[in-house]
């Protein structure tokens, strides 16, 4: 589609329509940045008066259970980063094969959206009422005659290992992660894969030669929001975690809600520690594969 | 190779199990009648009495203002993405990437910590514990959306059909409903659909700005949610995902039928 020059519009009218989007970063300026350095600024203040500055941050730093939350929240992060990524990747895989196979695959990609229809609280809602030890799954592996009783069952969604929220967090990830590389996946070009069976390249070979290059810069930066979501959400980790150890969203946001006013710089602090780990997991996505991706085609940017 | 093609179908169909299995036992727990004793697959009958008890005005009340706050959210959204949008999606503007960079960002900030900063700022501009506070909460996380795909959209409009419509004599606002927003609408469905999901699903940050008194569908289910009552989360869940489906394919049905390029 051709676009036309702004020729046409007289000057007066071309600085007014530049000042539209100021309603935008209005909005923003006030109720978003206002917010979050509003909350900042309340995190280092003195939890008591006398102390320095930045008390809440030494407090925390000090602290053994937020030390052990700060860890768990990482491990379960990362667990389910890496699952989700992989599984991701073994999608594109499965409709790459399909698409060998001279089929569309239409249905499936379908079901692989799925997921995203359900927002997280009910998905961890939903992977309670599968999982827990009384539950759907336990019934119907009994019945198989696979264990001999619900104790037979591991118990996934009440204990410390948080393997409930990971199996959550997998369900509601991996079809983001698919859907980040699929239009990338659909856009090399089919000359290559006529290309790739005349010479006989094997079904392996061609995925693992022509098309993971060009998926893996999206795959990786699918796979830093998804580590970088999964290390500061809420919802699923509050339906399904345990009390002991308390994710870092939720120990800050019951330390806020619950805790007497004179906490709140503590609860603050953690959301502070938490806007840090993104913004360092955002930084490494950014040096790791953001100019790459937008400027050589070849990864399929945006500027195409 | 015929073995090999075998494999990939066992794949396929399994990870179709793994993503439907969680969402079929939710009927079930949501209409099972009083037991349903433990090794039994099915419930051994059906009834309808929890639901009877939890469909009532008080449901209806939290469903309503959930819907008035998704609607709201969408209204306001597209009034402020509307404008940015055409700036940003065909205009050369001084510092274009790092604004469009600050408009994105509330999309991937955590809303539940922009809200425990805000909540200060509200108690003082009295939007703490009334609907206004809250929409605007929700809008925080859902603007981005709108204002990206209206983007993309204004980038393939470019001018030609405004200036064919301002050539044949229509004015700034007759170019805009009969021209611009038809040609916009399948994205700004996209927009309100991203913004009705994302609004519907704050449970944290309506508790925080709402302070408990402006009570959402997602305030009243998680109690049920969290206590772990299969019965009633699942009635929830189901009445949750029903009005949000609903409300998706209005959108969609909307846009299809008035869509006209």
């Amino acid at each position: 589609m051709t676009i036309s020059k702004e020729d046409g519009m007289k000057m007066s009218e071309k600085n007014k329509n530049k000042l539209m989007i100021l309603p935008a970063i209005l909005f923003f300026a006030v109720f978003f940045a206002g917010g979050l350095f509003r909350g900042i600024a309340e995190s280092m203040e003195p939890l008591e008066s006398g102390v320095e500055k930045l008390s809440a941050y030494a407090y925390l730093l000090k602290s053994e259970s937020f030390i052990y939350s700060f860890r768990e929240t990482l491990r379960l992060a990362l667990l389910s980063t890496i699952l989700s990524a992989t599984f991701g990747m073994c999608l594109i895989y499965l409709v790459y094969c399909r698409k060998r196979a001279g089929k569309s695959g239409r249905w499936f990609i379908r079901m692989i959206h799925l997921p995203m229809l359900f927002p997280y609280l009910i998905a961890a809602f939903m992977v309670y009422g599968l999982l827990s030890r009384t539950g759907w799954l336990s019934r119907a592996i009994f019945n198989m005659g696979i264990t001999d009783g619900f104790e037979g069952f591991p118990d996934l969604v009440n204990d410390s290992n948080g393997y409930g929220i990971v199996i959550a967090y997998i369900w509601k990830t991996t079809p983001f992660v698919f859907l980040m590389m699929y239009p990338i996946f659909r856009r090399i070009e089919e000359g290559l894969f006529e290309v790739g069976s005349v010479f006989g390249a094997g079904r392996l070979r061609f995925f693992k030669e022509i098309v993971l290059p060009r998926l893996l810069p999206v795959w990786l930066i699918s796979s830093l929001i998804v580590l970088a979501f999964t290390f500061s959400s809420f919802e699923v980790p509050y339906i399904l975690g345990v009390t002991n150890p308390k994710l870092l969203s939720v120990f800050a946001y019951e330390l806020f809600v619950r805790g007497a006013p004179a906490e709140r710089p503590i609860a603050l602090a953690v959301n502070g520690i938490i806007l840090l780990a993104t913004a360092i997991i955002y930084l490494m996505a950014y040096i790791l594969v953001g100019r790459p991706l937008f400027k050589s085609g070849r990864g399929g940017g945006k500027n195409e | 190779m015929n073995k090999k093609h075998t494999w990939v179908l066992l794949a396929m169909l399994l990870w179709t199990l793994l993503v439907i299995l969680p969402v079929l036992p939710l009927p079930m727990y949501a209409i099972m009648t009083g037991g349903w004793p433990w090794p039994d697959l099915f419930p051994s009958g059906v009834s309808l009495r929890t639901v009877s008890r939890i469909i009532g005005p008080g449901t209806g009340g939290a469903l309503a203002r959930s819907l008035l706050v998704a609607i709201s959210c969408v209204f306001l959204n597209a009034l402020i993405a509307f404008p940015a949008a055409q700036v940003l999606g065909r205009r050369n503007i001084p510092f274009k990437r790092p604004i469009e960079a600050f408009l994105l960002l509330p999309a991937i900030v955590p809303p539940l910590i922009v809200a425990m900063g805000l909540y200060r700022n509200f108690l003082h501009l009295g939007f703490a514990e009334t609907f206004q506070g809250v929409v605007i909460m929700h809008m925080i996380p859902t603007l981005p959306y709108m204002i990206r795909t209206l983007t993309e959209a204004y980038k393939h409009f470019g001018y030609t059909y405004e200036e064919q419509a301002r050539m044949l004599g229509a004015g700034t606002w007759e170019r805009f409903f009969h021209v611009t927003l038809p040609y916009m609408l399948p994205a700004l469905g996209a927009g309100a659909s991203l913004t009705v999901l994302i609004s519907m699903a704050q449970y944290a940050t309506t508790f925080l700005i709402g302070g408990g008194a402006f009570q959402t569908l997602t305030l009243r289910m998680m109690p049920y949610l969290t206590g772990g009552n299969l019965t009633i989360g699942a009635i929830y869940t189901l009445i949750f995902a029903s009005v949000a489906g609903l409300l998706l394919l209005a959108i969609t049905k909307f846009v299809n039928r008035s869509y006209k390029y």
